[in-house]
């Protein structure tokens, strides 16, 4: 190419290196910038606003079961681990319950508590519901033995790893609201009052996404990213009510169980699994939690539809094979929260632990719920990633008749039957 | 418009083309893959091996899933199926007295300590017979791709998703090194530009 038309060979070695450049500078601005942005996330139907008015909303106590179990989750969550002082009797655990039932009614309301040294921090309970249960300990000790529930302490599982920071403990309350500070007064209100009869052994705080994020309703996601829960007991559904709720002895119907099971999560060895590995060893897929086999969240996971070499396209052994049963009483209601907790300080790892914040509630816990641990604690290919630290269950009473307290139909009786006591 | 500007800007253009049709990069990821096997895809044996093993670049975690699969009224099953570091090992019971020949596949699934699942299929032939196609596909070995969902797509289903690379070169090299080579390309173009004279 010589001259003639105004080329030579300088203009076209200068023209392209100037094209050549600048796409080097595009394409070096492109993929600076897809690393920056984040995936969108799919868009919300519709845009819940959030006014003055979603503080101000309370979760009406009202029926046989207390408040906090068929509750939409709220987007916080303290659970409160106490153990009675030694030797506490009947008499002092009624009074304890006499106390903090009356400041979780009052709270929930949007009232302040007896004596609350903060009264303005109760004026948006932004939903706050404030559940109670006992641990096998105190039902088998102060519980007479008339109205006593059954409650056996979970087994062992090879693949805990447990830590007594995070053990079983007499008393539980779990406390949740959508407002953060709101749960922060609640909470220092029931440990102010309780203190003269039991001792604080751990709190396990959570969250959700916050209320607004997404539609009410949307599954959540876990720290691993995964959606987390789809598969669960609907306390509407009528062949699901018997699973929820204990119907004996006749003092505890209306009461369940709470199953507590802190997990928690390796995420610097699962930063090295791909995105296929992550719906592999899970068996749904990441972006709507659709199980592998379907195309939407709530497909029925088809466990025989084959690939083209003839294996299970849903792997066996991933999580939802292993926790699927084949028994239609394996399930509980789970309401589950993420947490995180810091670890400055600590070995050289990552500064704060993530995890879940496993709660399952179930009429009878050993039929329905240690099973299916069993069959993860055998094989599940998640258990590479999570371990389980903290471990504990609860008999949740019913709620307490007009003007009780919660737990006193089990302590006292109603005087309304014939029970011994 | 100058001719040359047409150039520039047609160069241009045609590059940032590229840019957008390739703009969502799955993440680089280095992951296991089917090395190799004893015996290996398309082998010709005398007698049935007593062991067949199957070997990965990484370590694997348990369990795998083997299917042997022989030719018709053998009577040659998979054994014992164990997972030794980066290898599976599958012992092959063959029924006293039987030859044993034909064709012979196996077909694994596997799954790396990182999770990475990774499909396969290989075949041999015991005896002077042909080598047939094995129940279900073609005779080399073949290694599954599969595809995550999207996690930018609104529906994945519908769109053609990008395939989990099994070429050598990730995205991450690819998003480093082209701007690399343009801008190489850029300046000896530049240099060569500035030294020829009018």
């Amino acid at each position: 190419m010589t001259g003639g038309s105004g080329w030579d060979r300088r203009r076209v070695l200068r023209a392209g290196a100037a094209a050549l450049g600048g796409a080097g500078v595009g394409w070096s601005a492109s993929a600076t910038l897809s690393h920056a942005v984040a995936a969108p996330t799919a868009a919300p139907r519709e845009v819940t606003v959030i006014t003055p008015s979603a503080g101000s909303e309370t979760v009406a106590a009202i029926g046989t079961h207390q408040t906090g179990i068929d509750t939409a989750p709220q987007a916080h969550l303290s659970l409160i681990g106490w153990n009675l002082h030694p030797g506490a009797t009947r008499q002092e655990l009624s009074r304890m319950m006499r106390l903090l039932s009356d400041d979780a009614s009052r709270l929930s309301s949007g009232e302040g508590a007896l004596a609350d040294t903060e009264p303005e921090l109760a004026k948006n309970p932004s939903r706050l519901t404030v559940t109670f249960g006992w641990g096998p300990r105190v039902v088998r000790d102060l519980v007479p033995a008339a109205r006593r529930p059954r409650l056996d302490a979970l087994p062992s599982f090879s693949r805990d790893r447990l830590d007594d920071a995070w053990g079983q403990t007499d008393v539980v309350a779990q406390v949740c609201s959508d407002d953060p500070v709101t749960l922060a007064h609640a909470r220092r209100m029931l440990v102010k009052d309780a203190s003269s009869f039991a001792d604080v052994a751990w709190m396990q705080h959570g969250f959700r996404a916050a209320r607004g994020s997404a539609p009410d309703g949307t599954t959540m996601r876990n720290l691993m990213g995964q959606v987390d829960g789809t598969v669960n007991l609907s306390p509407a559904a009528p062949a699901d009510v018997p699973l929820i709720w204990a119907a004996e002895p006749a003092a505890f119907a209306g009461g369940t169980c709470l199953v507590v099971r802190r997990i928690r999560m390796h995420l610097d060895t699962w930063d090295r699994v791909d995105r296929i590995g992550r719906e592999a060893t899970i068996g749904r897929r990441l972006d709507n939690g659709a199980p592998l086999t379907g195309t939407d969240e709530f497909d029925d996971p088809d466990f025989s539809a084959a690939d083209r070499f003839g294996f299970p396209i849903i792997d066996p052994a991933s999580h939802v094979a292993r926790a699927r049963s084949a028994d239609a009483a394996e399930r509980f209601l789970r309401r589950s929260y993420n947490y995180t907790h810091d670890r400055a300080g600590g070995d050289g790892g990552d500064a704060e632990d993530s995890g879940l914040v496993f709660l399952a509630f179930a009429a009878d816990p050993g039929r329905q719920f240690v099973p299916v641990q069993q069959r993860l604690d055998e094989q599940d290919r998640l258990n590479e990633w999570v371990t389980t630290i903290g471990s504990a269950v609860y008999a949740v009473p019913p709620a307490p008749a007009e003007g009780g307290y919660v737990g006193h139909q089990l302590l006292e009786g109603d005087g309304s039957r014939t029970e011994g006591s | 418009m100058s001719r040359e500007r047409r150039v520039v800007g047609a160069l241009v253009v045609a590059v940032l083309a590229f840019i957008a049709l390739t703009g969502t990069m799955p993440p680089a990821s280095a992951h296991v893959t089917f090395v190799g096997s004893d015996p290996s895809d398309g082998a010709r044996l005398r007698t049935v091996p007593s062991r067949i093993v199957l070997q990965f670049s990484e370590e694997l975690s348990p369990p795998a899933a083997v299917v042997l699969t022989g030719p018709e009224g053998s009577s040659a099953e998979a054994g014992k199926t164990r997972i030794d570091g980066r290898r599976v090992l599958v012992d092959v019971d063959l029924a006293d007295g039987a030859s044993g020949e034909g064709t012979y596949g196996v077909t694994f699934r596997v799954v790396s300590v990182d999770g990475h699942p990774v499909s396969g299929q290989v075949t041999f032939v015991v005896g002077d017979g042909p080598l047939e196609e094995s129940p279900g596909d073609s005779g080399a070995a073949e290694v599954e791709a599969d595809t995550p969902s999207d996690p930018a797509a609104a529906d994945p289903r519908g769109q053609a998703r990008p395939a989990e690379s099994d070429a050598p070169i990730s995205w991450g090299q690819i998003q480093v090194g082209v701007p690399i080579v343009l801008f190489s390309l850029a300046a000896l173009l530049a240099f060569l530009g500035r030294r020829q004279g009018t």
